[in-house]
């Protein structure tokens, strides 16, 4: 259950509530304003509660209110619209309300006023003194009364006043007589029910006015709606009782008829003023319940109305927040049907609707998921490939490239997909030479087409592929173009040929090694047999010519023997070296006066190489008489030889650079200048350079060949430091290897 | 405010038959309770009389609890006074406001409690007081009389130890 939900049940239930006690409070106070009795004892306690509850009300009602405006403020979603409703809403409660009670006040008012009518007052007012005036004909009457059976007391003997007085009383129809003597004594009394309560003393005002008057008559009440009329008169001493002075007080009943017209009167009287004098309390009062009465329900009816309010737009803010959840991407969103009404088919629409979009959603997810899977596939396949592969589109833009394409070209390309051909070659100038011709080409045979091509990534370093272009098919609107995929097979071409050499070598060696030993020994038989038979004049020139042919045979065999040590080299043997101590052992053999001065630069942090040492030797060997034999005839000639670490690719390395300060290598033969029989010398085999490379390659390295600015060549051999990623051809597969790990 | 109501002097007596209170109150009506009366309304006044017997180490237990009340009227036709005990008893009426009030505030023995409520050898404290019952004004006035000070008519308590 969520938390609105619980609220929205806690505020009905609060409403319920409130209604109910309400309901109770507003019947308890009718009742109190019609039960004078009740009234009395629980109007304030009612009214209290009553005006308590307006009170919670208000609290609830105002924090509601405050809520929502708040609410509002925030932006929250149904806040505005459950403003609009309460409007309307609190205005139909509340109106209607405030008319009943305006109306109620003024006609409590006025009917309360007409209660009291001056002439109704003066009316009563008259009956008032007319009931006076006919009491006080009766006082009269019976004060004379008293005042003769005094006279008569007076004249009896002191001893008969006792049993006398019963008689006298019965005779002026008296209740109770009595006589009082010295100090108020009583003297005798006569009552008319003896055994009734003790007889009455003189009252107050009696006494009062006996001294100065010596009669005194009053009607007194009795109770609520009973009257007597007390008549008492002093009278003088008769002859038995000297200097004493009697008082005679006498209770009368008033008569039956006056009685009872007097009572209705008094009752009458008593009450119209009560009614009178309470109208204004009354008044206050009775506003104040109405008020109070008012305001619970009127609160009641606002709070009514807020709920009201916030039920109808309950389910509308929940579609709004529905709606923005699904904006933000939450598919997922349901809403619960609380209803069976409009807004509750609405909220079904939308929850079919969520369900649609999130079906599709996750359609559209899993296949793009697969179209990704494919790309991904696609792209390991192309990247895996040791060809070269570009797309290009119809426009002559890269669509897209894979890496073996960027190593062999040594290009950017992946990055560079979307460019035109164009912007790739002017980025990238050793490549315009090789796409002009492949585009040329293309457009020759559009059908597809397969040829080697040259490509010159430098100056020291030319490279062939081998190229196949097919045209793509135009597919899903993308737009046909075609595919070029190229292999590096600069490599192979050069194995092919060094292997057509080695053949070469070894049959030449063979055909030359051949006679080379008859030739020899013939020549030392001639020498041998006909030295001591010639004239001595020749002698010297016999000696002559068979040394010559002795010692060129010689040298054709070292000749030969280079030959076929070039075409089938011995097993490589990898061991730790120190090239820097090496490089020193080598460099050491070349100091003498005929020779150039040797300078070496050497790293010390260098370290080890895994090389075979005789082979590193013989290249260092190579390459030194190579440098010597460049500047023989140069004065001040040096050579430096430098190592330092480097890296090939992302393999650590070792840098062997021999330069010299001599003529320099022919422009035109430096890029063959590592082929072998490319010469610019006289002498030598041309095999130098040639075998240099080849050991280099046997090591995984790199040698290349370049002129200095500043006169004189450079050459430079690049060794890996292991030979754990060596592999049979020198292209760029360490590197791949390096990053394959 | 000054108080309207005095008690001037109270005692509690042992009767032989009952604990009866003796005592001298003054009442002085207010100028709205004096408009309440002329215009018929009966004042009742009720004297309250407590006695707790004095503990050490303990709450002091009540052992009188009670009020009398006296009524007074005024009788528009006789122009008179009338006093009483609410059931009708000790009927008494007065030309005067003065000699009416004068008789309530005498009060003469007045059986308040048993006899055996008191015992002879304990202490006590008594405490009367007489006030204005609000609770039989008639309903408005109440109303009235919640907020208006003209119907709040109270002594403050008048207290002394008993000690029998």
């Amino acid at each position: 259950m969520d938390p609105v939900t619980v609220s929205a049940r806690r505020a009905t239930l609060l409403l319920v509530v409130l209604c109910i006690g309400g309901v109770v409070g507003l019947a308890l106070l009718s009742q109190t304003v019609q039960n004078s009795t009740l009234f009395g004892r629980w109007h304030e306690a009612v009214l209290i509660g009553n005006a308590l509850g307006a009170l919670a009300l208000v609290a609830v009602l105002c924090t509601s209110v405050a809520q929502l405006l708040a609410a509002r403020r925030r932006g929250e979603p149904g806040a505005a619209l459950r403003l609009r409703l309460l409007g309307p809403f609190a205005a139909v409660a509340v109106l209607p309300v405030l008319a009943v009670f305006l109306l109620s006040l003024q006609f409590l008012n006025r009917g309360i006023e007409t209660w009291s009518d001056d002439r109704v007052a003066r009316g009563l007012e008259r009956s008032l003194e007319l009931s006076r005036a006919a009491l006080d004909a009766e006082l009269g009457e019976n004060l004379a009364k008293t005042q003769e059976v005094a006279g008569q007391i007076e004249r009896l003997p002191e001893g008969k006043i006792v049993s006398a007085l019963p008689g006298l009383r019965r005779a002026v129809g008296a209740t109770e007589m009595s006589v009082f003597g010295r100090n108020y004594r009583f003297v005798a009394t006569s009552a008319e029910n003896p055994f009734g309560a003790l007889p009455e003393l003189l009252s107050e005002d009696a006494l009062l006015q006996l001294p100065r008057n010596g009669r005194y008559v009053a009607v007194e009440p009795v109770g609520a709606d009973q009257l007597r009329i007390r008549a008492a008169v002093i009278f003088g001493s008769n002859l038995a009782i000297q200097d004493s002075v009697l008082t005679l007080q006498a209770l009368y009943p008033v008569s039956d008829q006056l009685g009872s017209l007097a009572k209705s009167v008094r009752g009458t009287y008593a009450r119209y003023g009560e009614l009178v004098y309470l109208r204004e309390p009354l008044e206050t009062s009775f506003t104040l319940s109405l008020t109070v009465a008012v305001m619970l329900a009127l609160f009641a009816a606002l709070y009514g109305a807020f709920l009201f309010a916030r039920r109808l737009a309950e389910p509308i803010r929940d579609l709004v927040d529905g709606t923005q959840a699904i904006a933000a991407g939450r598919l997922d969103t349901r809403l619960a049907v609380k209803s069976r009404d409009d807004l509750g088919a609405l909220v079904e629409s939308f929850n079919d609707m969520a369900a649609r979009l999130s079906a599709a959603d996750a359609e559209s997810r899993s296949s793009a998921e697969e179209i990704e899977r494919g790309r991904a596939s696609l792209a390991a396949i192309l990247g895996r490939l040791s060809s070269g592969v570009i797309a290009v589109d119809s426009q002559r833009c890269i669509r897209m490239a894979n890496e073996a394409a960027e190593v062999i070209l040594q290009a950017e390309l992946r990055a560079a997909a979307g460019e035109p051909l164009e912007d790739v070659a002017i980025r990238h100038p050793q490549l315009r030479e090789f796409l002009a011709a492949c585009e040329a080409r293309n457009d020759e045979s559009p059908d597809g087409w397969r040829e080697q091509m040259p490509l010159a990534i430098d100056a020291g370093s030319r490279r062939t592929l081998m190229c196949a272009a097919a045209p793509l098919p135009d597919v899903q609107g993308l737009q046909a173009g075609f595919v070029l995929v190229f292999d590096d097979i600069t490599g192979v071409l050069k194995a092919q040929r060094d292997a057509a050499w080695g053949e070469v070598a070894r049959r030449l060696a063979h055909e030359i090694k051949n006679p080379l030993t008859p030739i020899q020994l013939s020549a030392e038989r001639i020498r041998r047999r006909y030295l001591a038979g010639v004239p001595a004049d020749d002698t010297d020139l016999l000696d002559r010519a068979t040394h010559t042919i002795v010692q060129q045979v010689a040298a054709m065999r070292d000749m030969v023997n280079a030959f076929s040590d070039y075409a089938r080299a011995p097993e490589v043997r990898f061991e730790s070296i120190d090239v820097n101590r090496l490089v020193r052992e080598v460099v050491e053999l070349y100091h003498g006066p005929q020779l150039p001065a040797m300078h070496v630069d050497a790293d010390p942090a260098l370290g080890h190489v895994e090389a075979d040492a005789g082979r590193l030797r013989q290249l260092l060997h190579n390459l030194l008489r190579n440098a010597c034999d460049a500047i023989e005839e140069h004065t001040d000639a040096r050579v430096t030889v430098t190592t330092h670490r480097c890296l090939m690719g992302t393999v650590a390395a070792v840098e062997i650079r021999i330069d010299d300060n001599g003529a320099g290598i022919d422009p035109e033969l430096l890029p063959r200048i590592f082929d072998p029989y490319v010469t610019s010398k006289s002498r030598g085999t041309g095999l130098g350079l040639a075998i240099v490379r080849r050991l280099v390659e046997e090591h995984g390295g790199t040698v290349a060949a370049a002129n200095l600015a500043g006169g004189g060549a450079s050459l430079r051999v690049t060794l890996p430091l292991t030979q754990r990623y060596r592999e049979s051809n020198n292209d760029n597969r360490p590197r791949r290897a390096a990053e394959r790990r | 405010m000054a108080a309207n109501v005095d008690v001037r002097t109270a005692n509690l007596r042992d009767t032989g038959e009952a604990w009866a209170l003796t005592a001298r109150i003054d009442y002085q009506l207010t100028r709205e309770a004096m408009q309440a009366l002329e215009n018929g309304v009966q004042l009742t006044f009720r004297v309250e009389i407590t006695a707790s017997r004095q503990r050490r180490f303990w709450l002091d237990p009540e052992v009188i609890e009670t009020s009398r009340s006296w009524q007074l009227a005024w009788d528009a036709l006789t122009e008179r006074y009338r006093v009483g005990y609410p059931d009708g008893r000790e009927q008494t009426s007065h030309a005067t406001l003065f000699g009416a009030l004068n008789a309530i505030g005498r009060v003469q023995e007045l059986p308040v409690a048993e006899r055996d409520s008191i015992a002879a050898d304990q202490r006590y404290d008594v405490a009367v007081r007489a006030v204005l019952d609000e609770g039989t004004l008639p309903g408005p006035l109440q109303i009235i009389a919640f907020w208006d000070d003209g119907f709040s008519l109270e002594s403050d308590w008048y207290e002394w130890t008993l000690s029998p």
